[in-house]
């Protein structure tokens, strides 16, 4: 008896975790995904703190300046119209972050609401609902975000537009024309997570715990409230995690092909686009901007890949 | 199973290591025997070869190369040459009549065996022809209403096909004021007297047009193989939207003259690319039909000893402003416009932002233009000086009751998307900021829709104050500026100036055949659009700025788009092959 | 199978006809029309008329729209409002071949540096292998081609000199429409746009291949095969890899008709004569046609490469059949 207790004494203790704790831990032994957590905390640091930080506005012109190398004036040098490249790289952060968690956002409301729904319902509902998602799967999406995106631009300030266009229109412009971009991206993002929410539901809906709350009586509201969609929430922040260096090049691609957002925003698309010209000449005018993108992609990209290999395992043995 | 994923990949991997190999193969060397090429680029895909289509400067540029008109544009003054024909007016104006040469010659570039061959003479009825052809409402060519100067000719462009008959439509056809007195003789009757038809007569939809060829291959006819054209080049090779390939025209009745045989055009949408090809010697100018030299680069050309001999600027009809909506408040008071004018310093811009040699504006039409007073220095002389605009503009603002711009509404100013002019905005922005204290807002808009915001039907309350546009010569003539973008009537006149001893001037200008008295009504008009009424604040006149390989020894540029005489051209083909060969 | 393939091939012509509608509707409701201006310059009424007959503009839009169908079945897509004279057929008979041929390299190159990369990546996982490999394939997505296209541009075509900076060096005609001759010029020219545009895909193919791994090793007869005693080498490549490869086929499928975003740039920047550009010019300019001519063919591209998918399902995972 002495001999069995102390052999199990020696066995080395497994600690309690949630299965949330366990994803955490999981994450934490992905270093990179650390550090890149840790990156993008200092970005949106970085991006409230803008005013505070930045030496210089990010609309100031000094055409004098233009193009100035980088130096004790310009830490990260001048662009063409002699604004700061650092400033405007700060500034930037907001713009691309907010598309990054707006289109994200968006996308994921909806896509989740229709996923529930389908997934839940099933049978005829599930099969129209599909179809409609396979059939919006085929839309070329870059062609209608270009269409959705010059026909907000041709709004322009349409004061024959009543009611809600004028609300929009009205908020676009206050924030430099970002509104309109959060609407056509993440209008149109959702059909992917729409799909997987419809997938972790259909896993879920036929789990244990699940029939027991119908037994009790719950109505399909608190099944779908309380049960479903807190199980199926993880899975879905994660994969759109994984979406957002996506959202944050198409911004870019679109501030190229000039329906990005209204200057003088800045946003590291487009200070890409005004830059990429001189790079023969001026170089660092593309420094800034396409590094803080590189990194920033890079970050969603390992954090967005950590999380799913933290929770993915886990929620799976649930 | 799994081998065979194996094999797909080792497949994969031996495929791309063999194209990396084939890839360094050495380069074929060129043969002996190659004709003079020029290798220019093409800034877009010509829209349209047809000569009755063209609106493009790139088809503009080919046109040009392919055919002949009854007169041209010196590359100097941009007045009208002869080159078809030389011509005589009759007393009251109305008549031209032209005589042309008998010979030259049309001719068809055989595909299958990469000859020229020729096909005809050029007469008077092609001339007739292709004028027609252009008026007719069938054939919607954009540029048709350039000819409304000739008898029938409004008449006939507006005509609705559909509702008329055969017969109604062919009687339309055949009133229109140009028949063929002989095979060689041209008589044009205008509405009007007009010193500047001779211009127009170089236009390429005036020119004459093969007609057998057109009636047997419609709206193919262009395509090389078909083509039948007259000029000194003709075209051998048009891939669209990849390339264009030229060679010279044997027949062509100046062909001893012609020194460059061959061109070669790729089509490079891309201006930093296309600078990159040419710095890698691959092309040999940065000039019409293709892109001028990228804006960024401006200051390392310069700065580069071999760079900046090549560079050249010339002139370029066109003007850039800022226009003013003159109904909308409070740019409907004079003394606000003429400050917003006159606080824009156009040298600032031009030395900072543009770098291209540009010059500031004070009138609409541009040196070059007929009729143009831009040496007049009443006509607002203060746009072209900022210490003294600065000050105007401080005491002009007061006047009108905004002093330091206290109280001064939220104003917008609007231009289409383009990297361009947001740069340009941005920076006057900035000036207005500094030299006003007035704040505006920028908003962008897609071109298309812009345009259609800005026209004088739209809505003012979707409009902003002040817009941006810039204005290029169909012809160089202050008929084709003052006259028709600012009349009361044109649907142009986005900045709804309404003037009736102005639309008078231009009016009686028009059909004026005293050259002294024209001048002096145009002058008069530019000084009720500007100096008086600042309708626009005009801005600057735009420069091309170019650039030539060294060993092109000659190389003309027409300051009108597009009208580039390459015949006219000389390449060193020793000293290219030698700068080639170091590349 | 035939009759597995010749159904979703009939249930995608109404999706398609559908998405035709929606385009059309989406294009009409922008303003502006393809004939209002030339340049910077209104054309006079009466012109614009003209042209708008010309090409039935002033119809009523469903009659448009009818029409736009009618010809559709005859397998004419119209002219081009924009380019005078050129059908939309010939259009895509000359842009679309160069755009595959980008496009195919593309993904060829991505396939085969990411698959590898990602398998690495997952079986060192965490590792500072992990990490490398990863890092590799993602860092081409994370440089956009707009800055990699003009970098590589001006350093490995101008100053370096060792490719040439631009252009697309395929000689027509090509073989069955689309394929090129396999010239050193050819092989040169495709260096450096194929690069630039596939190190973007290599990231997804890359990241997905070692998701995939990851997920399908913790698998229980993946246990059960290492419980066997067979060598981790064996346990990896027999069973692991080709269930694993499903999910990386699924996205090669739409990844390869969403060459759009990428081709537009690197054809632009490249001077490459593909479709790319049709997609964003042809929307400003409004030419009708064309834009719903392109998006069909992305379309259609899209329902073939989804049904090569599925039968590939099929040929890696017995277990998925159809009947």
């Amino acid at each position: 008896m002495a001999v069995a207790e102390r052999a199990v004494a020696a066995l080395p203790v497994r600690r309690e975790r949630s299965p949330w704790g366990d994803a955490f831990y999981q994450l934490t032994r992905n270093r990179v995904a650390v550090v890149s957590g840790i990156l993008i905390i200092v970005l949106v640091l970085l991006a409230l703190l803008a005013d505070v930080i930045s030496p210089y506005t990010y609309y100031e012109t000094r055409v004098i300046d233009n193009y100035m190398r980088p130096g004790s004036k310009y830490l990260l040098g001048a662009d063409t119209l002699g604004r700061d490249i650092l400033s405007r790289t700060i500034y930037g952060i907001r713009v691309s972050l907010s598309v990054a968690v707006m289109a994200a956002t968006v996308s994921l409301i909806i896509g989740i609401i229709y996923g529930l729904t389908s997934g839940y319902f099933g049978g005829r509902v599930d099969e129209v609902m599909m179809r409609l998602v396979d059939f919006l799967y085929g839309l070329p999406v870059i062609i209608v975000v270009i269409l959705l995106q010059v026909y907000f631009k041709a709004l322009g300030r349409r004061a024959a537009a009543t009611g809600l266009s004028a609300l929009l229109i009205k908020a676009d412009l206050a924030m430099g024309g970002l509104l309109f971009i959060f609407i056509a991206i993440g209008a149109l993002n959702w059909i992917g997570m729409a799909r997987i929410a419809r997938g972790q539901t259909l896993s879920y809906k036929e789990k244990d715990f699940v029939m027991a709350a119908r037994a009790v009586g719950v109505g399909p509201i608190g099944i779908i409230f309380r049960h479903l969609l807190p199980n199926i929430l993880g899975p879905c922040v994660v994969q759109e995690t994984l979406q957002i260096p996506g959202y944050i090049l198409l911004e870019a691609f679109l501030s190229f092909i000039g329906l990005g957002v209204n200057p003088p925003t800045p946003s590291w698309g487009i200070m890409i686009q005004e830059g990429y010209q001189a790079i023969r000449s001026y170089p660092h005018v593309l420094l800034g901007p396409a590094l803080a993108l590189t990194l920033t992609v890079l970050a969603f990209n390992f954090l967005g890949d950590g999380l799913r290999d933290a929770f993915d395992p886990v929620m799976r043995g649930t | 199973m799994s081998s065979k994923l194996r094999w797909v990949w080792v497949l994969g991997v031996i495929v791309l290591v063999a194209m990396v190999v084939v890839a360094c193969a050495p380069a074929a060397a060129p043969t002996a025997e190659e004709p003079i090429t020029l290798d220019l680029h093409f800034g877009t895909d010509p829209p349209t070869l047809d000569p009755a289509l063209g609106s493009d400067t790139t088809s503009i540029w080919a046109d040009e190369q392919l055919y002949l008109a009854l007169t041209d544009l010196d590359d100097v003054t941009v007045e009208a040459i002869p080159e078809l024909a030389t011509w005589e007016v009759s007393a009251d104006g109305l008549v031209y009549t032209f005589s042309m040469r008998d010979d030259a010659k049309w001719v068809h570039y055989d595909i299958r065996i990469d000859t020229v061959e020729e096909v005809g003479p050029v007469t008077a009825h092609d001339v007739v022809y292709g004028t027609k052809r252009t008026l007719d409402p069938r054939t919607g060519s954009p540029y048709a209403y350039v000819l409304y100067l000739i008898e029938g000719g409004e008449d006939l462009n507006t005509a609705d096909p559909d509702e008329l008959s055969e017969e109604e439509l062919q009687a339309l056809i055949d009133g229109v004021g140009i028949k063929a007195l002989d095979d060689y003789t041209v008589e044009v009757t205008l509405t009007q007297s007009a010193a500047f038809f001779p211009a127009v007569a170089s236009m390429w939809v005036m020119r004459p047009m093969p007609q057998a060829t057109i009636e047997e291959f419609g709206e193919d006819w262009v395509m090389p193989g078909n083509l039948v054209s007259n000029g000194p080049y003709v075209l051998t090779e048009w891939s669209h939207g990849a390339m264009l390939r030229f060679k010279k025209n044997p027949y062509y009745y100046d062909a001893d003259q012609v020194q460059i045989e061959a061109i070669n055009g790729p089509v490079i949408m891309e201006t930093s690319t296309a600078f990159a090809l040419y710095e890698a010697g691959e092309l040999d100018i940065m000039a019409d039909p293709g892109w001028g030299v990228p804006l960024p680069d401006m200051d390392r050309v310069r700065a580069d000893p071999a760079l900046s001999k090549e560079l050249s600027i010339e002139p370029r009809l066109c003007t850039y402003y800022y226009g003013f909506v003159t109904t909308k408040p409070p740019f409907d008071n004079v003394l606000v416009r003429k400050a917003f004018a006159a606080a824009i310093d156009s040298q600032a811009l031009i030395d900072n932002v543009l770098k291209g040699g540009q010059l500031p504006a004070h009138t609409f039409a541009c040196p070059g233009i007929w009729g143009a007073p831009v040496d007049d220095m009443t006509i607002a002389p203060y746009l072209l000086d900022i210490a003294e605009g600065k000050a105007k503009a401080q005491e002009f603002l007061a006047e009108a009751g905004y002093p330091n711009c206290e109280g001064f509404p939220e104003v917008i100013l609007m231009h289409n998307i383009s990297e361009g002019h947001a740069l340009i905005a941005q920076a006057i922005q900035e000036m207005w900021r500094e030299n006003l204290g007035c704040t505006v807002k920028i908003e962008t808009m897609e071109w298309s829709a812009y345009l259609n915001m800005l026209l004088p039907d739209s809505p003012d309350e979707d409009k902003p104050q002040i817009y941006r546009l810039g204005w290029c010569a169909d012809y160089p003539d202050e008929a084709n500026w003052v006259g028709d973008v600012f009349n009361s009537k044109s649907t142009q006149n986005y900045a709804k100036f309404f003037n009736d001893e102005f639309d008078a001037a231009v009016e009686e200008a028009l059909g004026e055949q005293d050259l002294e008295k024209r001048a002096a009504l145009y002058n008069r008009a530019e000084h009720l659009l500007i100096d008086e009424n600042m309708a626009i604040a005009p801005i600057y006149y735009y420069t091309r700025v170019n650039m030539f390989k060294p060993y092109l020894t000659e190389h003309p540029v027409n300051p009108a788009g597009g009208t580039v005489h390459m015949d006219k051209w000389v390449l060193d083909w020793e000293a290219k092959k030698a700068a080639l060969g170091l590349e | 199978m035939l009759r597995y393939i010749v159904r979703r091939l009939l249930v995608s012509i109404p999706v398609l006809i559908a998405l035709t509608f929606v385009v059309f509707a989406l294009m009409r409701a922008i303003p502006g029309g393809p004939f209002d201006f030339v340049g910077d310059k209104s054309l006079p009424a009466s012109v614009v008329a003209n042209l708008e007959r010309k090409y039935h503009l002033d119809e009523p839009l469903l009659k448009q729209y009818g029409r736009y169908l009618w010809d559709l079945l005859h397998l004419d897509m119209g002219p081009s409002m924009r380019e005078r004279g050129r059908m939309v057929n010939d259009i895509v008979r000359d842009n679309f071949p160069v755009s595959f041929q980008l496009g195919a390299m593309s993904v060829a190159l991505a396939v085969v540096m990411g698959i590898p990369l990602g398998i690495l990546a997952a079986l060192k996982q965490n590792s500072w292998i992990d990490y490398l490999a990863t890092f590799i394939a993602v860092i081409g997505v994370a440089i956009p081609a707009l800055v990699l296209a003009p970098f590589l541009i001006w350093i490995v075509g101008v100053r370096l000199g060792w490719l040439p900076a631009a252009l697309w060096g395929a000689e027509r005609p090509f073989y069955l429409g689309f394929i090129p001759k396999p010239t050193p010029d050819f092989f040169r020219h495709a260096i450096l746009p194929v690069v630039t545009l596939g190190t973007g895909f290599t990231a997804a193919i890359g990241r997905l291949t070692r998701a995939a791994l990851l997920q399908v090793i913790r698998e229980d007869y993946i246990r059960t095969a290492r419980a066997k005693g067979l060598r981790e080498r064996a346990v990896v490549v027999r069973h692991a890899l080709k269930n694993s490869l499903i999910p990386v086929v699924t996205v090669i499928g739409p990844l390869f008709a969403a060459v759009v975003t990428g081709t537009f740039v690197v054809e632009q920047m490249f001077a490459i004569p593909g479709m790319g550009k049709y997609y964003v010019t042809a929307i400003s300019q409004r030419d009708y046609p064309v834009i719903m001519g392109v998006t069909l063919i992305y379309a259609v591209l899209l329902v073939a490469a989804n049904l090569l998918v599925d039968m590939t399902y099929a040929w890696l995972d017995p277990r998925i059949r159809y009947q």
